[in-house]
């Protein structure tokens, strides 16, 4: 499924601009959605679930306006928000089941693909579990389940690692992975490393906007040269960072070696190979 | 935190409607003359509209409707600090519980004294309009709210702390237990001499003074009662009306001192504690389970361990995950839609209410005089329930799961709908096994009261969008209806059962607010997140 998102703006009643004439073209793939609190990610994300609407602009789903057909999309759609509740009064299995009928899949295929969702998720043993006595990280693995009972062609999580320990994390970044072949998965996190280890394409959204959106390998190639490393005496990390972007600090025994974006380096610091983390602050900048 | 407090109150529209209906019930109970009724009504006599009289009849209005409104106004603003955990965020700070306690005591008596402020404005601006006595005399219109309305407050600020603490994990219950202490402790001062609204002191007055030609006496009065208008003077003191204030200060006391012991500093239930250990113990044993069946892959198959995917250090098989392809899918309801949402709605029956159950369905065979009785028992029975149906939702974050999938209106409000009537249906059985064995006609009616029941309650969640509208009202008109016996509001029809106009109209009612119920759901699903 391909998704047109055609100069949206969003516009709160108490006059917050989420989304100010964001555009954006999705085809299957994994596409990152990175940007810091408060650029828009989860508006934008609530929007393209069909839950919120925008104020002006469209989006489209194949071609179908999917503020005049949402439930287009809604049939095809796997949605995980960033905060979601549970009924905690359900088991894990019949709140599944819940939102299965309530996506229409039909009694044998959602008892079969519930089974299986809750074996891989590590769920199994505690399906009939009321979920009141869940952990986070469990009700987290309960949220993803729920978004792929219908094998969707979209599939939307918003910080959907946040509360898995590394295992259950690298599980699900795998999933996605093989997911992907013939669906469209927007993962928006602000681990860079997820989306690192995942995304095909990357979109970075700030103050509403839509700063770029490219291959990881285009984005690392923008801060090419612009790395650089050197080692500082602790005393002079705050003069230092006054003048210069400090991407990451690591103490070592002969002081703190300092990473920096700089297109002017000091004398013989030693420009490095850029990350993921260093072209997203680069990019958010704007310089 | 009484900043805070006030502004989370001030900012909720609860509040700006209960001032409304406040301002509303003023001019209600201080009727013009050609109105065709009086209030406060001692055998045919009433006050003339002067500061004294104005200023006792809003503050017997106000101890009376804030006693109730108050509650169901003020509750929540603990609640709120636990279910947000903000509360965990308190508890790190150097507030203490007496600070704690103290501070959401002083807030709801604050708010209460708010609108009661108010009230006194209304007051003086209605003996203006009404234009009998154009003096304003503050002191007479304010001196009945000293007295009288403000340790009201004082004890149900107290008693509202002490509710919320109570009944923190199942607020339905501590709502519809407040309403019955209320409902039997209000009515009581009227012709007790425990006077907590005033009006008995003027009940006595009235009589003490002028002839006593009725046995009558009556608050709003209706019809066209004759009237004698009196200049009443005011309270005149002595010394047992400090008998009451005095009794409410020494019991919001103990209710306070109790609310500070019970409180628990937003800390950790045991139950909560016990489940994370619980929890732990799981996750413990579920490693030593997936690390005894690699080592068992080890040892059966001696597979070299490259051959084995790991996924961390301790070396836990990744487990398979092939990706089935789904899936029929229905864009209608189905059987399923109407057994899950019944499922979500009712949950899991625990034997206590089968066996009570058993026991009303036993004493429903005696005979048709126990219908009454058993009709008040189990139209009270749906009400926590009901008052969740529409906003289960919202109550349980889960808009953005559910809002989200296709189809969603016309898949379930009509299974939502028929899960809740079959559950009204359920809770009341043994009201319809009467019924049935004594008196089949009144089945039409048990039917439209099923419908009735479910429609208004999933329209009132929907409008106030929380449960509090649908419990007060519901609990007024149960009060005013089966119980009192007042026909023309007792949509059970468990006194007035023959076929009448009544029926109709509560049929009509039904699907208006089937219809609106509609509307309101498409709205709630389509503005969301406006």
């Amino acid at each position: 499924m391909d998704i047109v998102i055609n100069d949206v703006s969003k516009v709160y009643k108490e006059g917050t601009k989420a989304l100010s004439n964001f555009s954006l073209e999705l085809s299957p793939g994994i596409i990152g959605l990175l940007g810091p609190n408060g650029a828009g990610k989860s508006t934008l994300m609530r929007i393209l679930s069909t839950i919120q609407k925008q104020t002006s602009g469209t989006i489209t789903a194949d071609g179908i306006n999917i503020s005049k057909d949402p439930d287009y999309l809604r049939s095809n759609l796997g949605y995980l928000p960033q905060y979601f509740g549970i009924y905690p009064n359900l088991t894990a299995n019949e709140f599944l089941t819940y939102l299965a009928v309530l996506k229409g899949i039909d009694k044998q295929s959602a008892k079969d693909k519930i089974d299986e969702l809750l074996v891989f998720l590590n769920l199994d043993h505690a399906k009939n579990k009321k979920l009141k006595e869940f952990s986070g990280g469990m009700k987290q693995r309960v949220g993803i389940a729920q978004a792929l009972l219908n094998d969707p062609k979209v599939l939307i999580v918003d910080e959907p690692t946040a509360g898995l320990d590394p295992v259950e994390r690298r599980r699900f970044t795998n999933l996605l992975t093989e997911l992907s072949e013939d669906k469209l998965i927007i993962l928006s996190s602000h681990i860079v490393s997820d989306i690192e280890s995942t995304a095909t394409d990357i979109a970075i959204i700030n103050k509403g906007m839509n700063v770029v959106k490219d291959t990881p390998e285009a984005l690392l190639s923008k801060v090419k040269g612009m790395v650089y490393k050197t080692i500082i005496q602790s005393h002079e990390l705050s003069d230092f960072r006054k003048n210069h972007v400090i991407t990451s600090t690591y103490r070592k025994a002969e002081g703190v070696e300092v990473r920096y974006l700089t297109s002017n380096p000091i004398a013989d610091d030693i420009a490095v190979v850029p990350n993921l983390e260093e072209a997203y602050i680069y990019l958010i900048r704007g310089d | 935190m009484l900043k805070t407090n006030l502004r989370i109150k001030f900012r909720q529209r609860g509040f700006q409607y209960i001032l409304i209906a406040a301002i509303f019930l003023n001019l209600i109970f201080l009727p013009d003359r050609d109105a065709g009724y009086n209030t406060l009504l001692v055998d045919d006599y009433t006050g003339f509209y002067n500061s004294a009289f104005i200023g006792l009849t809003t503050a017997v209005l106000t101890v009376f409707f804030m006693s109730l409104f108050g509650f169901y106004l003020l509750s929540g603003l603990i609640i709120e600090d636990y279910n947000t955990e903000v509360g965990q965020v308190i508890a790190t700070t150097s507030v203490n519980d007496k600070e704690y306690i103290l501070g959401k005591f002083i807030s709801n008596f604050v708010i209460l004294m708010v609108i009661d402020l108010i009230i006194i404005c209304t007051a003086v601006i209605v003996q203006l309009v009404r234009g009998e006595y154009l003096k304003i005399e503050l002191g007479k219109i304010v001196l009945p709210h000293l007295i009288y309305v403000i340790p009201a407050f004082i004890f149900f600020s107290a008693l509202t702390i002490l509710f919320e603490l109570l009944f923190r994990s199942r607020p339905s219950f501590g709502n519809i237990s407040y309403f019955f202490i209320w409902m039997i402790s209000i009515p009581i001062s009227f012709d007790s001499s425990f006077d907590l609204l005033g009006y008995h002191g003027y009940e006595v007055y009235i009589r003490n003074n002028f002839s006593s030609l009725y046995e009558n006496s009556i608050i709003l009065g209706t019809g066209d009662l004759p009237a004698t208008f009196v200049e009443y003077p005011g309270i005149i003191f002595n010394i047992s009306m400090i008998i009451p204030p005095l009794v409410l200060f020494i019991l919001t006391g103990i209710i306070l001192n109790s609310s500070i012991k019970y409180f628990d500093r937003f800390s950790l239930s045991e139950r909560k504690m016990e489940l994370k250990i619980n929890d732990y113990n799981r996750r413990l044993a579920e490693y030593k389970i997936k690390y005894q069946r690699i080592i068992s892959i080890f040892k059966r198959n001696k597979k070299s361990t490259d051959e084995i995917q790991t996924n961390n250090e301790i070396g836990l098989a990744e487990p398979e995950y092939s990706i089935s392809k789904v899936i029929k899918t229905s864009k209608t309801i189905t059987l399923d839609n109407i057994k899950i949402e019944f499922k979500q709605l009712v949950g899991t029956i625990s034997y206590k209410w089968k066996l009570f159950y058993l026991i009303l369905l036993s004493i429903s065979f005696i005979d048709s005089s126990i219908l009454s009785s058993i009709g008040m028992i189990v139209w009270l029975i749906p009400i926590v329930k009901l008052s969740k149906i529409g906003i289960q939702e919202r109550l349980n974050s889960i808009e953005e799961l559910v809002f989200s999938t296709p189809n969603l209106l016309k898949k379930q409000f009509l299974s939502m709908f028929v899960s809740a009537l079959l559950f009204v249906m359920m809770a009341t059985s043994p009201f319809l096994l009467n019924l049935i064995l004594f008196r089949p006609i009144g089945i039409i009616g048990w039917i439209i009261s099923s419908i009735f029941l479910v429609s208004s309650a999933l329209v009132l969640n929907m409008i106030a969008n929380n449960e509090k509208l649908f419990t007060i009202i519901y609990l007024i008109v149960w009060y005013l209806g089966p119980a009192n016996q007042l026909n023309w509001i007792d949509f059970t029809f468990i006194q007035d059962y023959m076929l009448t106009l009544r029926y109709s109209i509560f049929a009509f009612l039904s699907i208006l607010l089937i219809i609106f119920g509609i509307f309101l759901r498409k709205r709630q699903i389509d503005n969301a997140y406006p």
